[in-house]
């Protein structure tokens, strides 16, 4: 139990996906001009993630590994994934529309995101188990949303705060990034 | 029509994934070759830097993984020109960012040759620096951090910022690597035939001229500690003392000491065998157990009084301290009761 | 010939993928922490996208529309596969520094981005001077990063070291916090030149399709 806590706490705060390893900043970038928006994309991502986790560590475990097939893990993980966001888009629409109008205009945006793909390859490198891979990617994920979720209101704020025309736009996004990531830093003592 | 359609897109689809399986698993084919024997190189180089002096390495399986946490991959028996020189060990265990892996070599007589950082994934200009070779700990005598360990023999100190020193705003990766050396170090010294508890008893019994397995089973009152194997030391046939080894749960592992105590209830000596926590084996320094030495059973032993914690081991400090508390109290009962 | 170099020169600097498009952005600041990393990452990514445009640009005619994505995603990944093992064969070093960035090469909007707009529409050359113009244009700015954060967190260039043993590397720049500042900085730089070249004309924003909502909802993206 207390291994997958440290699991959750590292990815979730220690090594944010995107503070500290710089993944999926597009979207970060991207999809946090609005509140709404940011948590949109952070749960599509989530859920989105621990699916693709749930599939793709079978998959390498019982099919690629007993037959030598390592070697198309980069190959048969982005084309699953790619799949199962094309399924769950389709799934969605059917069948409960609902979620489909508050997550569905964002799948289209996550076969790119690379923390997915990140995620699934981590579970690898990190020889996790099945659940400790689970709980890697939903405390990831949680943490992507954080992210997305501390710089979206921070631009709610920036839009009416004097910028030096120089930083204007996306270099003082960064900059803020970049303090908030200090903070971050600050959660390294948090595991010995 | 439309399902003609779909097959066709499907064919295509499954030409192009074929002809790209194909093509990689050829380029799999050719560079496998290279990284296995890259692999092969990197570690015969590693553990020749570690036994500069060894003619050749045999595979062996004589070391034994003594602590889930760190996986050992690899044991090679270093060989001189005369006989064996020691034993080189492959070990993985997690660091700040990811595992990592080292050869740690060992000598017969229980010094460490060399450590050699194959692998690690820390921050690159901080715990990556364990696996620098020009990033210094020590300037004056260009010592690279793994390179401080060669000499050290297994009984001294492995406390971070105490008696190795740490790299530069790492201390996570120099306390995971340092423990992950005196794991794996112990480890060879046990394999090698230097283990520490067949002589322990006498050690921590130093009054004792004999030192006998008591005829009776000594059990502790305190829930979770359990009590291992129970020894009685005699001098001249009178019972000055009766020493235990005794296992609980710490931290996140186990942990095992020997206690020795004498008839009127002083700690004569205590080791502290192995510590499975995380980080842990910091504690298995004999400056900490030393605290102990010559305190009464029954005044107070816990960190913070009387008993200071080793710093970054402060769990695993108070887990043992418990121990061999509860221990201590239930050899002193024991031998109270009489009959040993 | 004057067409294709306007091609290359157009990602190299005019429509520059970090700077201008702002895309592929992970990689950019997780492996700029020494100079080497910098250029092994660019000379990769550059690898992936060169063969991949060229790929889908000689087949461009034998790729139906409606599944033209998965074949792109197969494409890309078939490449970033082989430069993996290529590279953990031949650059060991390098590989392990660059960890999970190189698989990920895979999922880099630059490769996705300039397949779909433009090699899979344009001619053989067109889409192979593109590729390495965007490329390039890649690597130079990821140089431009690793320079400033290897020799102020680490006081050395390549390895070699450059400033005088005095100075205590400031690790703040290795650290992700300074990776963002380095970025922030160089973007700050980059915007404002161009902003007076432009001189007063506001540059039309360029619609990346991998990383924000396309604004018509006609999105046929997977």
């Amino acid at each position: 139990m207390s291994d997958l806590i440290k699991i959750f706490v590292a990815a979730f705060l220690i090594n944010n996906i995107i503070l500290m390893r710089f993944i999926a900043l597009c979207s970060y970038i991207g999809m946090t001009s609005d509140v709404g928006q940011s948590v949109g994309m952070g749960l599509a991502v989530t859920f989105v993630t621990v699916m693709a986790s749930a599939v793709t560590w079978p998959i390498y475990y019982w099919i690629l590994k007993p037959n030598g097939l390592e070697f198309l893990e980069i190959l048969v993980f982005i084309v699953v994934i790619a799949a199962l966001v094309q399924l769950v888009e389709f799934y969605l629409r059917k069948s409960v529309p609902t979620l489909y109008h508050a997550m569905g205009i964002y799948l289209p945006l996550i076969t790119t995101n690379c923390a997915i793909l990140a995620v699934t390859f981590d579970q690898i490198t990190s020889n996790y188990n099945f659940v400790q891979s689970i709980v890697f990617a939903v405390a990831v994920s949680l943490g992507y949303l954080l992210a997305m979720l501390l710089l979206a209101g921070v631009r709610q704020r920036l839009k009416n705060s004097p910028v030096p025309s120089f930083m204007l736009d996306t270099p003082i996004l960064y900059l803020t990034t970049s303090i908030i990531a200090v903070a971050f830093m600050g959660f390294a003592g948090l595991i010995k | 029509m439309k399902r003609w359609q779909m097959m066709k897109l499907g064919l295509i689809l499954a030409v192009y994934t074929i002809v790209g399986c194909v093509g990689l698993a050829v380029v799999y084919n050719s560079t496998s070759k290279t990284i296995a024997q890259r692999q092969e190189a990197d570690l015969q180089a590693g553990l020749h830097e570690v036994f500069p002096k060894a003619t050749g390495f045999t595979p062996t399986d004589k070391v034994k993984p003594t602590n889930p946490k760190v996986i050992f991959d690899a044991a090679y028996m270093a060989n001189g020109p005369s006989g064996s020189l020691g034993i080189a060990l492959k070990v993985q265990g997690a660091s700040y960012g990811g595992l990592t892996t080292l050869i740690v070599g060992v000598s017969t007589d229980g010094t460490i040759t060399g450590v050699k950082v194959l692998e690690n994934k820390d921050t690159p200009g901080l715990g990556a620096n364990a696996a620098n070779p020009t990033y210094y700990v020590d300037k004056a005598t260009k010592t690279t951090f793994p390179g401080q360990f060669t000499g050290k023999k297994l009984t001294d100190g492995f406390v971070v910022k105490k008696d190795v020193i740490a790299i530069t705003s790492a201390t996570i990766t120099s306390r995971a690597i340092t423990n992950l050396v005196q794991v794996a170090g112990k480890a060879v010294s046990d394999a090698l035939g230097m283990g520490g508890s067949s002589q322990g008893s006498n050690a921590i019994l130093p009054s004792a001229d004999t030192v006998r397995t008591s005829s009776k089973p000594v059990t502790s009152s305190v829930p979770g500690v359990s009590i291992l194997e129970t020894s009685v030391g005699t001098r001249a046939g009178v019972i000055v003392g009766a020493s235990a080894k005794a296992k609980a749960k710490s931290y996140d592992g186990d942990v095992t000491v020997l206690v020795g105590v004498s008839t009127d209830g002083t700690i004569l000596g205590v080791q502290i065998v192995e510590c499975t926590d995380s980080l842990g084996s910091s504690i298995l320094a004999p400056a900490f157990a030393q605290q102990f030495v010559g305190k009464k059973v029954d005044t107070a032993l816990e960190i913070g009084r009387g008993i200071s914690a080793v710093s970054g081991a402060t769990r695993s400090s108070t887990g043992a301290t418990q121990l061999v508390k509860a221990t201590a109290e239930a050899l002193v009962k024991a031998l109270a009761g009489g009959g040993l | 010939m004057k067409r294709l170099f306007g091609v290359f020169v157009n990602g190299l600097i005019v429509e520059n993928a970090l700077f201008v498009i702002m895309i592929g952005l992970c990689s950019a600041m997780a492996v700029t922490t020494t100079v080497a990393n910098g250029i092994a990452m660019g000379v990769a990514l550059t690898f992936v996208l060169v063969m991949s445009e060229l790929i889908i640009s000689l087949f461009r005619n034998l790729i139906p529309e409606s599944i033209r994505m998965p074949i792109f995603l197969i494409v890309i990944a078939a490449f970033t596969t082989i430069m993996d093992l290529e590279m953990r064969a031949y650059f060991p070093a390098l590989s392990k520094s660059m960890g999970v960035f190189i698989p990920l090469v895979v999922v880099n909007c630059i490769v996705m981005g300039r397949v779909e707009a433009f090699s899979s529409k344009q001619p053989v050359g067109d889409a192979v001077a593109d590729g390495l113009g965007m490329g390039i244009g890649y690597t130079w700015v990821l140089v431009a990063l690793a320079v400033v954060r290897e020799l102020l967190g680490n006081g050395t260039l390549l390895g070699f070291q450059i400033m005088p043993s005095s100075f205590e590397p400031m690790i703040f720049f290795i650290l992700p916090p300074g990776g963002f500042l380095v970025f922030a900085l160089w973007m700050a730089a980059s915007n404002d030149l161009r902003r007076r070249l432009l001189a007063g004309r506001k540059p039309a924003p360029t619609q990346d399709s991998c990383c924000t909502l396309p604004d018509n909802s006609s999105a046929e993206k997977a």
